[in-house]
């Protein structure tokens, strides 16, 4: 037989067969390590690590100075000179709070890096943060993607209200006021109300804007990640250490089942979804912005990175104030880094209002 | 008042973590299977599809979809075996002498079979890189002909020709061998 002889369709079919067969039996001998997810979540975690660093140096914000943040922001938001948090233990990846017991799935961990676990996947969940409006604080909402202690709506609740207390916004604007000592005790679902158990709340330096919005900020985020697993819930009832209670921190009242107010009061005129703070993007991309704005109209603004405007439009959302809309935005920009900015010319005297920006990356 | 649910107007497709998590409950095992096929060595497969899934988290804004992500870890895999083999030129070529191990069937009727799938497995460890490639995507991942071009990065008259030149090598390995 000459190597250039071709057999007929019946023996290559059964060549390749032989070759499957072969192929099938030597892959299933190759099995795989049982903790190889987890390494690939700790070696990316590092990298955005990495990335975030270089980003928050940028920004000339430390890496996990929330406290400080926050005391600058209590600065501003109250008219008194910012007031020291009583020694902050460092905020960082080792850490996290004590894990909150969930009554409905197995022990949680906060801390994504923390070895192997049986997580059961993670998920996007929308964070409520708090920033300033001149001299409004308001809040504004990341999404964070988070390991879930458990598939269920309280371990979706408990992850949120965990990144919110212990966890770093993207935005080094953004902040959470609860005093460092704060964690997610319990979560439990009682028809149309979620109930949140907190611990180590129970004093917190803020004044009472910053208190309030701060509760407001926890009640956000539990209804939105309700609302965005198909579950709403009506309200928070907040428990601290277990017990409910009337008011807290001298200034918010807390008792029975706490509701979102009034969006245009809490939340901030223009958001800039996405992309959202730190993100790496190709050339072409879509920018997501919220807000409720006069006559539907909000500016986008870019930056490069000597803060040089090298695009700017005005964006028209699907509804005007007091309604909320939103809008999208295709941008195509050459690689580097530029800063995002959405914001609103003021009706009165056309200053710029109500800036939301974001540091991307474009590759 | 009811609010206007912003936060739930706009349901993205997967997160970057999602993708990872979703494609490597699908992916995984297949790819570190394809990977140890190419290579002769699982250690260095995982490490090698792990390189590929942190590439994937990186560029996900760019995949957006489940396919694209699926064929980008693929492409990446195939790229990511070859080179280290082509770093790794003098080890491969002492693996090439050594015999496949065999597996030890349990039962009788599988004895043939197991010997017939050694033999092939050191006839496909003797061809060139991109027939071997061309034979584990066609016969392992059982990608058309189509899809294994794309994940090589070739045509498809040059798939077909790289994979029955590597079926004409094998039957003249395996009847010189008889």
């Amino acid at each position: 037989m000459t190597p250039q002889h071709r057999p007929d369709d019946s023996a290559y079919q059964a060549e390749q067969d032989l070759v499957r067969r072969a192929f099938s039996a030597r892959a299933e001998r190759v099995e795989v390590a049982p903790d190889a997810l987890q390494s690939i979540r700790d070696r990316i975690d590092r990298r955005t690590r990495q990335k975030r660093r270089v980003t928050m140096a940028f920004a000339s914000v430390a890496t996990g100075s929330i406290a400080t943040a926050a005391a600058v922001l209590v600065g501003i938001a109250s008219c008194l000179p910012p007031q020291p948090q009583p020694t902050p233990p460092p905020v960082g990846s080792g850490t996290a709070a004590p894990p909150p017991s969930i009554t409905d799935g197995p022990a949680p961990t906060g801390d994504p890096t923390a070895g192997p676990t049986t997580a059961p996947g993670t998920a996007r969940l929308p964070i409520y943060y708090l920033g300033s409006v001149g001299n409004r604080t308001v809040l504004y909402r990341e999404f964070h993607s988070l390991p879930l202690p458990a598939q269920t709506l309280a371990g979706r609740i408990s992850a949120a209200v965990t990144e919110m207390l212990t966890g770093e916004p993207y935005d080094p604007d953004y902040v959470s006021a609860w005093p460092n000592s704060a964690t997610v005790r319990t979560v439990r679902i009682d028809r149309d109300v979620a109930v949140v158990d907190l611990g180590g709340v129970s004093t917190n330096n803020v004044g009472s804007e910053v208190a309030e919005l701060s509760v407001a900020q926890l009640v956000w985020t539990v209804t939105a990640v309700a609302a965005d697993a198909g579950a709403p819930v009506a309200g928070v009832r907040l428990l601290v250490d277990g017990s409910p209670t009337s008011q807290l921190w001298g200034h918010v009242a807390v008792g029975g089942v706490l509701r979102r107010g009034s969006a245009v009061q809490t939340l901030a005129p223009v958001w800039l979804i996405s992309p959202q703070d730190g993100d790496t993007v190709g050339r072409s991309f879509r920018v997501h912005l919220d807000g409720a704005v006069f006559e539907a109209t909000a500016q986008l603004r870019v930056r490069d990175a000597g803060g040089t405007t090298v695009h700017e439009q005005f964006v028209t959302l699907d509804a005007g104030a007091p309604a909320r809309g939103e809008a999208f935005v295709t941008l195509n920009l050459p690689p580097g880094r530029y800063t995002l900015e959405a914001f609103y010319y003021s009706a009165e005297d056309g200053s710029v209002q109500a800036v939301d920006d974001h540091d991307i990356t474009v590759r | 008042m009811v609010y206007p649910a912003a936060d739930e107007r706009s349901v993205p497709a997967w997160t970057a973590d999602e993708a990872v998590t979703e494609l490597f409950a699908t992916q995984y095992r297949p790819l570190v299977r394809l990977a140890s096929l190419l290579l002769h060595d699982s250690g260095h497969a995982e490490e090698i599809v792990q390189d590929a899934f942190v590439a994937l988290h990186e560029r996900w804004a760019r995949l957006r979809d489940p396919e694209a992500g699926a064929a980008y870890l693929r492409r990446s895999v195939v790229n990511r075996c070859r080179s280290a083999l082509r770093h790794r030129g003098v080890v491969d070529r002492f693996l090439r002498r050594q015999p496949e191990p065999v597996n030890v069937p349990s039962a009788e009727s599988r004895a043939v079979d197991a010997v017939t799938h050694g033999e092939v497995l050191a006839a496909v460890r003797l061809l060139p890189a991109r027939q071997r490639e061309a034979l584990a995507l066609r016969f392992y991942l059982d990608l058309s002909e189509a899809e294994a071009a794309k994940v090589m990065g070739v045509s498809t008259g040059a798939l077909k020709s790289h994979t029955s030149r590597a079926l004409a090598a094998l039957r003249r390995t395996m009847e010189g061998q008889r």
